[in-house]
This record gives C-alpha cells, structure tokens and sequence, in this order.
C-alpha cells in the first residue's frame, strides 16, 4: 500500500475537471547512493480512474514525471456527488487507491 | 582493490552487458508490467524520440539508443508530421528554474486524437507520460516532469493512426536528474 494520495474532483459545466496529487520517490534508472548501494528503479507507472465504475482515466508514466507527481485530467457525464476512485500501480507491484466526490 | 569498488564495477559492467546485448530487456528491469500488457516497456522506456515513434508504430527490433542531438538537429522529428498550427497547444515554462518540477499542460484539438505523448527530449529516458484518451475524456492533461537539461519538449499525438507532434523549447537552470 502506498503512500496516501490527494484526489480533486471539480465540476464545471459538463467537464469534470479531477486533480490528483501522488507521493511517490519517483526513481527512473539504476542508480548508485552515496555508500555504493544499488537503487532500482521506482516509479509509478499506470495510473487508472473510474467514476461510478466507467473508466475515465488510463495514462501511464515513463521515468521522467517528476517526484510526488501531479497529474490532472478532464472527463465528461459526472454529476455532482458521484465517486471518482484513482489506483496506481508502480514498478514494485505497489498499489495505491484514492477518491473523492465530485463537487 | 576495495571489495566494495570491485562489486560496483563487477554490476556495472554485468548489466551494460546485459542492456547491450538485449538479455536484459528494460520491461524486465524496470519491472513486468502490471494489469496485463499494459505498461510497453519498448515504448515507455525509449531512449530517444525516434524508439519511441518506432516502438509505437510496432517496430520493436531496432535497438533502442540514446539520442544524440546536435544543436542544429533540434526540431528534426523523424516519421512524425507537424501538427496544425493551434491544433497541438502545449503550456511549459520557457525558463524553469528547478528542472526536477517543471509543469506541462498538453491540450489537442486535432480531431479523433487516442493517444497523447509528452517527451523530453534529452532526458535519458525521455517518454514522460501516455495518455490514453477514453472516449469521455478532453484529449489534454496537466503533469509534472523532470526536465534534465536544455531541450525540447515534444507533445506527440495519434490521431486516427497518424502522428502529430508540437515542439516547446525548454531553458532548465538546474538539471532534472540529480539524485
């Protein structure tokens, strides 16, 4: 279980407009620490939405969206009160699950 | 020699062999992907704009390199044709102080847009984001990437089976990849 992520979702004539603040360290390609440890890479890398179980979000991520990414997005046929629930899944097979109401 | 130092180079060199050699393919390494075969790692881990664009147009034998540009070169997008003008609009700083957070918003009006790709030019793995775009979906987002040094930014965008791109030009003062 990951860290947990902030959810927004904002209505606004037909768009739903649904910002999503992760924490994550976001590490893209072998590395080395300081004392010659191995790091392995470490990022998110699908992030899915769903909004009252229809799929509104489907983006995935290379090595280069910063640490603690941001991501926002617009989608169409939300009302106000439905569920907007956002999952990501990273390298390690960490899953993280969030939602929020639209407003 | 130090016992440390000669693990150090005993893993480097073990596994740029095995990069080189296409033993150790960068879908294996960064991880199986996850929810079926979702996350491509030809695509999503292309070391250069045109492994990108081959790797999404199905060419996977090719050898994925990093992408050496010559400040002339810069703009030359191979086997994409340049958006419209105002069809492909893409907001970033042009100077961004802290290159580990620069802010990106991509926006497409080209019409029957499914996929939406932001790029950084020269960053060792340039593919920052792919957006699927699901039919209630507005074909644009907001991200936050890293940027590593001074270079383009590429919004790419399928639209009907062909490729669209828009370029950004990005000044970083501190490079995005420092730890």
């Amino acid at each position: 279980m990951g860290e947990p992520m902030r959810v927004r979702a904002v209505l606004s004539g037909e768009w739903t407009e649904v910002r999503v603040l992760m924490k994550h360290v976001m590490l893209s390609r072998l590395m080395w620490d300081k004392t010659g440890t191995l790091i392995k890479p470490h990022f998110i890398q699908t992030v899915r939405g769903t909004c009252n179980g229809k799929q509104v979000l489907h983006v995935n991520f290379g090595g280069s969206v910063a640490r603690d990414p941001y991501f926002s997005f617009k989608f169409s046929g939300g009302k106000a009160g439905d569920k907007v629930v956002i999952t990501w899944v990273d390298t390690e097979g960490d899953q993280r699950s969030d939602e929020a109401i639209i407003s | 020699m130090d016992p440390r130092r000669r693990d150090l180079i005993r893993v480097t060199s073990a596994l740029s062999l095995a990069f080189g050699s296409g033993l150790l393919t960068p879908a294996q390494v960064f991880g199986a992907t996850r929810w079926g075969n979702d996350w491509n790692g030809a695509v999503y881990s292309a070391r250069s704009l045109e492994a990108f664009v081959r790797a999404m147009k199905g060419d996977t034998t090719t050898p994925n390199e990093p992408r050496t540009v010559t400040r002339s070169e810069r703009g030359k997008v191979p086997g994409l044709s340049e958006a419209a003008e105002g069809q492909l609009l893409m907001d970033a700083p042009e100077l961004a102080e802290n290159g580990t957070n620069v802010p990106v918003t991509v926006r497409s009006t080209i019409p029957q847009t499914d996929f939406i790709a932001l790029i950084a030019d020269l960053n060792p793995y340039p593919v920052c984001v792919g957006f699927n775009v699901l039919p209630e979906n507005d074909p644009g987002f907001s991200v936050r990437i890293k940027v590593a040094k001074s270079s383009n930014l590429v919004a790419v965008v399928r639209a009907d089976d062909r490729f669209y791109y828009a370029l950004r030009d990005i000044t970083v003062m501190i490079g995005g990849c420092l730890g």
